[in-house]
């Protein structure tokens, strides 16, 4: 009942910022739009691309789009600019609830928001070009896709956990963030699906937990891989999800211990 | 217009003292833009790596072309991006005042007054591809077309200024649009496509995009000696045009501006 | 002295005559076809005209309304509701050249507004305004390298650099020679004793330290009006007393004109000798300090120590205007018309070893009449 009632108070300051939700979601859309023209003039010259069709690259990227807005965590920079370097972490520590659930669910919101708003356009999009997207959806790729929807939230809001906590002991890693960004941008598949891109960048990005983020979930949706692949993806994202884990407790235990002793 | 220099020499002078004082600020500032610059050629290395032409460039030409980007992005950092992102702060408390009360224009102090020295290393490194694409395809490099591809840049960089500007103005209606300039960027990343691929979709909506592919793909196409098709007249039109609105539309917008208390 | 201004304005007329000083050309052009042409229009008026002029001046801001709760958030998606709230009130008033004026009222008053109106921040929504021959809201550059304005809440130094590197931007905006410069610098860095910290990062400098700087900001380039917004707030008391002491010490040598709004009375009572009291937008008293007691209050202060005790039943008279008593000391409200007698009857019938007649605590006074607008 609590959870529902910060998450709903979450919900109310978002509505303030109705346009501003707007603009941040405008940007995603662009960029997907704009890769499908390209895309089109790549394959007027060729109709299929190893394994990929103009109509299967388009539902990828519009799938992309929803994904990595609804599924791309952006917690850090409030773990390490507000929490941790201004001090506004000691408000959480005064209260009986774990500091990773309670920014789970001030997080929620902002991602169900756009979430909406990617499905929207989904719907919208469907409609209208339904028959330039070419998905092959049955219950079985639903399911699947649907658990590691929730797997990769959970990969990624931790993830992103234990890179805002680097601030316990970094004043000042935004240089190091924002490569880590660029590389997940291309090891999430968000550039090109991985099976496009060379192979020593597939082979690389199957030792990170990038992919299982945005880049196979996507590709469930999209029923590109028979059931025992899918359990392999599902099973690959428990490993990381539970090294995550791991490293975010002891992250968190000496941070906690560094951040109290000097009264940051 | 001395004045102005006058001001904006001073204004780089400081700008360097903030940069001396600050180190480490501008240490991850320089990684953080030799990422991004070194993501653009990724970027459009993985997009042409199962093909050789798109909508008549071939792959180097567009390596070439995110190369400008590089370079444009850069620019656009260095000169001005930084003061569009304090915008919807500056305008929501009330700062605006100080910029309104001194006798020079808001819109250039305003504008101006942040320069971002760490995008330098990033003008490096896309001059080093467009100019080692040019060496690889032999592509003669002279003195006039290095002219023409710099003075036709510094054309979109006063396009953008415009349409940043145009943007931004918005601000002082809704001042808490601060994302506003992120979605600026991502306008900016229409220049890494060519013209022909919005010309191809002969969808009238999108012509809107127009403007934003002339910016590098124009340039680019002098130093590769390309064939223009009335590519600089619409560039220098869209500019003169853009700019001229920008600036009308910020005095516009200055009548409404209420001033936090 | 006379005043000279030529206004130029195109007209599609064929022919105009020009006048200048004493006669009279006519001149005519024909541009392709296009009757376009020229009138020049030259206007004598008398310079003798006060330094700042307002008249009728009004400025009304849209306030949006809002539910609280998340139904209210809703309803806001889809329908908003204004109310208009009047900030300034058609105030009028002229100050000379070289004044120092107080503006007083409570928070909320329209001191600021009516500040930002005559330094061209924000435009009026209806009333004439000229300050020193020009409207503010043109914010011509002649103008506007005449004028400051300080606000006490914000500062426009650089905040990660010294206060130093904002004074050579300002030395460059406002176009101020190498010597006016270091003269005026010196000047102003000596009254307020800040040698040690123009070269310090104004972050770490503490409060009253960035007011001082941000003075000398604000005044390098001798400006001819200072607006002053609150500039004493959230300073400690000796901080309050220095700057009035530098206020006072600058309008007396530069005969520069001062608007000072504060909410603070010392501020006021210390430096003005003229005051304009606003409260709801609209202008309640416009005149010296001393003479407000005197308009909005019917009463007097007599003050009484006695030589020798003295029993309260002998004042039974004026039992109704007693204020404090104790068995030497006496103090009474007393109306205005009545101060003098009542004081020469006190003198007469009791063993008095000091008596004092006194204007009420302007600041009580001034509450007063806030308070009973307040009820209106």
């Amino acid at each position: 009942m609590r959870n529902f009632r910060i998450f709903l108070l979450h919900c109310q300051q978002i509505l303030e910022y109705k346009l501003r939700c707007f603009i941040w979601f405008l940007s995603p859309i662009q960029n997907c739009l704009i890769l499908i023209l390209f895309w089109l003039g790549v394959f007027s010259g060729q109709k299929q691309i190893a394994g990929w069709t103009m109509g299967s690259i388009t539902a990828y990227y519009f799938l992309l789009t929803i994904a990595s807005s609804m599924l791309n965590s952006h917690i850090e920079g409030d773990v390490s600019e507000f929490d941790i370097k201004k001090g506004d972490l000691v408000r959480y520590l005064l209260q009986p609830y774990p500091y990773f659930w309670r920014k789970f669910f001030e997080e929620m919101p902002w991602r169900v928001l756009q979430g909406s708003y990617g499905i929207i356009l989904l719907t919208g999009s469907i409609l209208i070009f339904g028959n330039f997207l070419q998905l092959n959806i049955n219950l079985l790729n639903l399911i699947c896709s649907l658990i590691m929807i929730i797997l990769a939230y959970f990969i990624s809001f931790t993830y992103k956990m234990n890179l805002g906590f680097t601030s316990f002991w970094f004043e000042d890693a935004r240089g190091f963030h924002q490569l880590l960004e660029v590389i997940a941008i291309i090891l999430c598949g968000e550039v090109v699906p991985l099976t496009l891109a060379p192979k020593y960048v597939q082979q690389i990005a199957n030792l990170t937990p990038f992919p299982y983020i945005i880049y196979y979930p996507v590709t469930v949706f999209q029923g590109k891989y028979i059931l025992t692949d899918m359990l392999k993806i599902i099973s690959v994202q428990l490993f990381w999800l539970s090294a995550l884990l791991i490293l975010k407790e002891i992250l968190w235990k000496k941070g906690i211990k560094s951040f109290t002793a000097t009264g940051q | 217009m001395f004045y102005y220099l006058r001001v904006y020499w001073r204004l780089l002078k400081i700008n360097f003292v903030y940069l001396l004082a600050y180190r480490l600020n501008f240490i991850n500032k320089v990684i953080s833009s030799l990422g991004w610059g070194f993501y653009q050629i990724v970027w459009i290395e993985l997009l042409t790596y199962k093909t050789q032409s798109v909508f008549g460039w071939s792959k180097n030409e567009l390596i070439a072309l995110a190369g400008s980007f590089v370079i444009f992005t850069a620019l656009v950092h260095f000169f001005f991006s930084r003061n569009f992102q304090e915008f919807s702060r500056i305008i929501n408390y009330g700062q605006l005042d100080e910029y309104l009360i001194k006798p020079i224009d808001s819109q250039f102090l305003l504008t101006f007054k942040i320069v971002d020295y760490s995008n330098v290393f990033r003008i490096i490194i896309g001059f080093y591809f467009v100019f080692s694409i040019m060496i690889k395809d032999h592509i003669a490099i002279s003195l006039v077309n290095v002219m023409g591809y710099l003075a036709l840049m510094g054309c979109g960089l006063v396009m953008t200024y415009g349409i940043w500007s145009a943007f931004s103005t918005i601000i002082i209606w809704h001042p808490q649009l601060s994302n506003l300039v992120d979605f600026l960027f991502n306008l900016n990343g229409m220049s890494r496509y060519p013209k022909e691929m919005i010309l191809n979709t002969g969808n009238y909506l999108l012509f809107f995009l127009l403007p934003f592919t002339l910016i590098l793909s124009t340039p680019t196409k002098i130093l590769f000696q390309k064939t223009l098709s009335g590519d600089i007249e619409l560039l220098l039109l869209f500019t003169i045009i853009i700019f001229i609105f920008s600036r009308w539309f910020w005095k516009f917008a200055l009548r409404f501006y209420t001033s936090a208390s | 002295m006379l005043l000279l201004q030529v206004e130029i304005s195109f007209t599609t007329d064929i022919l105009w005559t020009v006048p200048t000083a004493n006669y009279w050309f006519p001149i005519s052009s024909r541009l392709a076809g296009l009757h376009l042409g020229l009138t020049a229009k030259l206007i004598l008026y008398n310079q003798i005209m006060s330094i700042i002029n307002v008249e009728n001046l009004s400025k009304s801001f849209k306030i949006y309304k809002k539910e609280p709760g998340i139904k209210g958030s809703f309803k806001s998606l889809f329908k908003r509701e204004y109310h208009e709230k009047k900030a300034v009130n058609n105030v009028s008033f002229n100050i000379e050249e070289g004044e120092l004026i107080g503006f007083i009222g409570p928070n909320g008053a329209g001191k600021t507004t009516t500040l930002k109106c005559l330094s061209g921040l924000i435009c009026p929504t209806s009333g004439k305004i000229s300050v020193l021959g020009t409207n503010p809201f043109d914010r011509k550059r002649e103008f506007l390298k005449k004028i400051a304005l300080v606000m006490g809440q914000k500062s426009q130094l650089w905040w990660d650099l010294p206060a130093m590197e904002t004074y050579l931007l300002n030395k460059d905006i406002y176009e101020i020679n190498d010597t006016a410069f270091k003269k005026t610098l010196d000047e102003l860095v000596d009254l307020l004793q800040v040698q040690d910290i123009i070269n310090v990062q104004v972050r770490k400098l503490s409060l009253g330290q960035r007011m001082k700087c941000e003075l000398i900001c604000q005044l390098l380039h001798s400006p001819k009006v200072v607006f002053l917004d609150e500039p004493t707030i959230g300073l400690d008391v000796m901080m309050q007393k220095r700057l009035r002491e530098f206020i006072k010490t600058y309008n007396k040598e530069h005969k520069a004109t001062i608007i000072l709004t504060s909410h603070y009375m010392e501020d006021v009572e210390e430096l003005c000798k003229r005051v304009i009291i606003i409260n709801y937008g609209e202008k309640l008293f416009d005149g010296n300090l001393a003479d407000i007691s005197k308009k909005f209050s019917w009463q007097k202060i007599i003050t009484v120590v006695f030589d020798k005790p003295v029993e309260k039943e002998q004042l039974s008279i004026l039992k109704s205007q007693i204020k404090s008593f104790d068995a030497t000391k006496l103090v009474l409200h007393v109306e205005r018309e009545r101060s003098n007698k009542i004081a020469a009857q006190l003198l007469a019938d009791f063993p008095i070893a000091d008596l004092n007649i006194e204007e009420p605590d302007i600041q009580e006074v001034i509450r007063a009449v806030f308070a009973k607008n307040a009820k209106k």
